[in-house]
């Protein structure tokens, strides 16, 4: 089972490791933007192309918190899981994301080999919770 | 790490230490003649310390989590000085390349 994904990130060399980690051999497809800016035009151009947005704290212009907090409070977005890809030791950011809406998150650094584990795990967890209401 | 997607990996760490090293000279250059602050430092810092880490490359990542850390509380000196050491660490890892 394959999932389309928005890989939001704004180091290249990390989307480069994810994004290959993601589709090599795996059903996944995997779209990018550099900065939560980039993310909400995608989104909105497509709100239901995607079935997970994997998204960086740290980023110019607009930051993975606040991208999340305009998903989220967008009716046409909100339904989008949204993952975020945080360091382990930035504890506030983790429990800022959840208080935002925030479907999970994956700290940082992932290892690439176990990340599309990761993500599906994830995607299999929030779909459940759904279905449970 | 066998296999293919070992191989593929294997290679972009190949490409990231490059790519990363011609970074960090250029970077140096620029510091020596005083064009690169200290919020500059702490930005790349950062950027390693995740990059590095990401791509198997701890020691790199270590040395910019300090780098980082003396950056972010102005203690310009150590930054330096520690940046230096990080410049040293990606120049090696981009000699055992070969």
């Amino acid at each position: 089972m394959g999932l389309r994904i928005l890989l939001v990130e704004d180091d290249p060399n990390i989307r480069m490791i994810a994004k290959t980690s993601l589709t090599f051999g795996n059903d996944f497809e995997v779209d990018e933007a550099e900065d939560g800016g980039k993310a909400l035009e995608i989104l909105r151009q497509s709100p239901d192309r995607y079935d997970m947005v994997l998204m960086d704290v740290m980023m110019p212009n607009v930051d993975g918190l606040e991208a999340l907090t305009r998903i989220k409070n967008d009716p046409a977005l909100k339904h989008i899981p949204v993952v975020m890809l945080t360091a382990m030791a930035q504890k506030a950011d983790i429990e800022k994301s959840i208080a935002l809406g925030a479907d999970g998150y994956i700290e940082k650094p992932f290892d690439p080999v176990e990340l599309p584990k990761t993500v599906m795990s994830i995607y299999r967890r929030i779909q459940s919770e759904r279905a449970n209401g | 790490m066998s296999g293919q997607m070992g191989d593929i990996l294997r290679q972009l760490a190949r490409e990231y230490i490059v790519e990363t090293a011609e970074f960090i000279e250029q970077m140096a250059k620029k510091l020596e003649f005083g064009e690169v602050d200290l919020e500059e430092i702490q930005k790349v810092a950062h950027k390693l310390k995740g990059s590095g880490a990401t791509y198997g490359f701890d020691k790199i990542s270590e040395i910019a989590a300090e780098v980082e850390a003396a950056a972010k509380s102005g203690r310009e000196k150590e930054a330096k000085k520690l940046f230096a050491e990080l410049v040293e660490i990606i120049r090696m890892e981009r000699e055992n390349l070969g």
